[in-house]
């Protein structure tokens, strides 16, 4: 009587402090998960918010307009366009006249060509690497 | 021990009243035990409900977020290369409880200073209304809500809403249209695809593509600026599948502000606006003569003098007064000679050709906007005749756009689209035109951009074909001289079509540069010009290297009344 009683009064015990313990860690883990969740949606809204920046950032206008003031792009002409084919048969001639292929191919690195002064910009002032950068921020800016 | 054993336990025997009680009490105790017990049965069979079996009805505290599961309300409208075009972004929105203000004034006044562009006194009024919600101000941007929070005004709140943003701004307005505060769609595809958006997941891809948008915008509205128009259209179109790669209405808007769109803004010039588009419509006459075979490329029309019906005359704009062969009809863009090949189709022909062509009816598009063409009710002799050369029906540019594209597609009808088409998705059409007719079209457009009307659309290495259209507005009951609807439509490349580019100006005035001259060849076939050269790399066509070649295959014999002939348009 006495042993059995003892045995259930220590099952009794072990099962409550089991259960506290997964009970515990149950509620953790839905802390974890909220917590998670929490974050996926900041996340989504985030990424969210990325992807419309990136689209704003890429306005075609926008890209227009830097790479014509800042990169001195024109849209292509049909002479501007080659396929590899075309390419191949423009230097062939080159090739036959003794030239070695490896002196076409864009492998090889070009020789700088002194450059007539006249003709290039120097800028004024002391040489500041981010100058290019300016005109973008200053125009982020005033978006902004 | 024996004598226990021997005396048995006595028993008790109790009797009268004390026996009543003690039954009376211990039925009372059945019942309670009953009632208990059924209790904890009840309670039993329910925990052992609630644990096992029923894990589905009860959720959890919280619950994983499924992958698909989105938080936005509203589905993103991307164009065909994915680039985003609408989209719903989370912002917060503040609202008051007036009822926990303690000092309306002073709040107000504190908010002016977080938000400096809202009206203190309307603030103050709403503050001091004895209601339990008012909003204060829709959609904030975080940097205020973070100035709002730290004013501590205990009875402000936030609200996340979704709100709907178009991160490009501008560009293809009047295709997405827009939407109000509560994100109900209220134009463009934005209010015809209204439902779909609120219910579906993933994104909606149009057929439009910003890029070849961009250049058709920025082209037209150059050209506007220039001849000073009060508006402009454009439209590219691919002709193998119908979809609309571009479509451009000018002046546009930003759907960014609906509060700040006028209703003349709104207003779409490609689908809502119905002109009458002048000399363009002889591409139709000109095909359906072919095709009902009572004019070839070798026959033609006495084209010396004007002809009058009732009290009308009908010249030609660039008169040539002697005979013309069809090909030179359609260069010198004749109307005289145009009005003979009509009227040799007949009344009946000609209208169930343009029935065929859909211009009878409003086009099928996914816009709520579209306009109803404006066409005679009684078809008679001289609505057949006006009608040859672009006069006495208004159709949309939309309309015109896609009956070329039937004309030089090799015949056969799509109805256009804005949504985007499977790649590899066959699109079913219906015949309107023979692949003979067709081809002899395109070397009659080509014609006019190698010889014609059409010299100043010209893109090297593209092949452009088209036709320049210019027509007097309608106003009341007359034309007026002044107003024009210039337009080019044109197609390319022209020995293999894949799009058919449109722009129409909307009353241009000359220029200096143009020799006062305001018509289509001048003002809107430069425009075509310039947005093919741009559009065809970005589409990946290739620059026809060897022009001459082709240029040659497609040359028109341009016959004389002697019957010898002439080769032209092979330089």
């Amino acid at each position: 009587m006495r042993r059995s009683t003892l045995l259930w009064s220590v099952l009794c015990i072990a099962v409550v402090i089991g259960l506290f313990v997964v009970k515990h860690r149950v509620q953790d883990l839905e802390d974890r998960l909220h917590a998670l969740n929490a974050e996926i949606l900041s996340d989504r809204d985030a990424t969210q918010v990325l992807e419309a920046e990136w689209s704003y950032l890429n306005q075609p206008a926008r890209l227009e307009a830097l790479s014509r003031k800042l990169l001195g792009m024109e849209p292509p002409t049909a002479e501007q366009t080659l396929t590899l084919d075309e390419f191949r048969l423009q230097t062939a001639p080159a090739e036959q006249e003794g030239t070695a292929i490896a002196d076409i191919l864009p492998m090889k690195k070009p020789v700088a060509k002194a450059a007539p002064i006249t003709s290039q910009k120097i800028p004024e002032g002391k040489p500041d690497t981010d100058d290019w950068l300016k005109p973008i921020l200053a125009k982020m800016k005033k978006e902004q | 021990m024996t004598d226990r054993r021997a005396n048995p336990p006595e028993k008790i025997r109790i009797e009268g009243d004390r026996k009543t009680a003690i039954e009376t009490g211990r039925n009372r105790l059945m019942v309670a035990g009953a009632l208990f017990s059924a209790a904890f049965l009840v309670i039993g069979i329910r925990v052992v409900d609630v644990s096992i079996f029923s894990s589905d009805a009860e959720p959890r505290y919280s619950r994983s977020i499924s992958e698909t599961e989105k938080y936005t309300g509203r589905a993103d409208i991307v164009d065909r290369n994915g680039v985003l075009m609408a989209t719903s972004l989370n912002t917060a929105s503040l609202y008051a409880n007036p009822r926990l203000v303690l000092d309306p004034e002073q709040a107000a006044i504190k908010l002016s200073g977080a938000l400096p562009d809202i009206d203190v006194k309307a603030i103050e009024r709403k503050l001091r209304s004895d209601r339990g919600f008012v909003w204060l101000r829709r959609h904030l941007t975080p940097r205020q809500q973070y100035a709002v929070n730290r004013l501590g005004i205990p009875a402000l709140n936030f609200q996340r809403e979704a709100r709907r943003m178009y991160p490009l701004g501008p560009l293809a307005s009047h295709v997405l249209g827009f939407t109000d505060i509560d994100n109900k769609g209220l134009a463009g595809i934005e209010r015809y695809f209204d439902k779909e958006l609120r219910s579906r997941q993933e994104n909606l891809s149009l057929s439009v593509d910003v890029r070849v948008q961009h250049v058709l915008e920025h082209e037209l509205s150059i050209a506007m600026k220039k001849f000073s128009a009060i508006g402009a259209a454009g439209l590219v179109m691919d002709v193998e599948t119908g979809e609309i790669v571009g479509m451009a209405s000018l002046p546009g808007f930003d759907p960014n502000q609906p509060g700040a769109i006028d209703k003349e803004l709104r207003f779409n010039r490609t689908t809502q606006g119905v002109y009458e588009m002048g000399s363009t419509f002889k591409i139709f006459t000109t095909a359906m003569a072919f095709d009902a075979g009572t004019a070839t490329m070798r026959s033609g029309y006495d084209a010396t003098d004007p002809i009058r019906v009732a009290r009308f005359t009908i010249r030609d704009y660039h008169a040539k007064k002697r005979w013309l062969s069809v090909p030179e009809i359609f260069m010198y863009s004749s109307n005289i000679g145009t009005v003979k090949m009509a009227l040799d189709v007949g009344i009946k022909g000609h209208r169930k050709f343009l029935t065929q062509l859909g211009m009878l009816k409003p086009v099928r598009v996914e816009l709520s906007e579209t306009g109803s063409p404006l066409s005679p009710n009684r078809w008679r002799e001289i609505n057949s005749m006006t009608i040859s050369f672009g006069h006495g029906l208004a159709v949309s540019p939309l309309h015109l756009v896609a009956g070329v594209s039937a004309i030089v597609n090799g015949g056969i009808y799509r109805s256009p689209t804005l949504i985007r088409r499977e790649t590899g998705e066959t699109v079913v059409g219906k015949r309107v035109i023979s692949e003979e007719t067709s081809l002899n079209m395109r070397r009659l457009m080509r014609l006019v951009v190698e010889n014609g009307t059409g010299r100043n659309a010209s893109a090297p290495g593209y092949l452009v074909g088209g036709k320049t259209g210019t027509a007097e507005k309608v106003s009341g009951r007359g034309y007026k001289k002044k107003a024009l609807i210039s337009s080019f439509v044109a197609a390319f490349p022209m020995h293999k079509p894949r799009y058919v580019v449109l722009a129409m100006l909307d009353e241009a005035k000359g220029t200096k540069e143009t020799f006062g001259y305001a018509t289509g060849g001048w003002v809107a076939a430069p425009v075509v010009g310039a947005v093919v050269r741009r559009i065809a790399p970005v589409l990946g066509l290739r620059p026809i290297k060897d022009e001459n070649a082709v240029r040659e295959a497609l040359s028109v014999e341009i016959s004389e009344k002697s019957g010898r002939g002439r080769r032209v348009a092979a330089h």
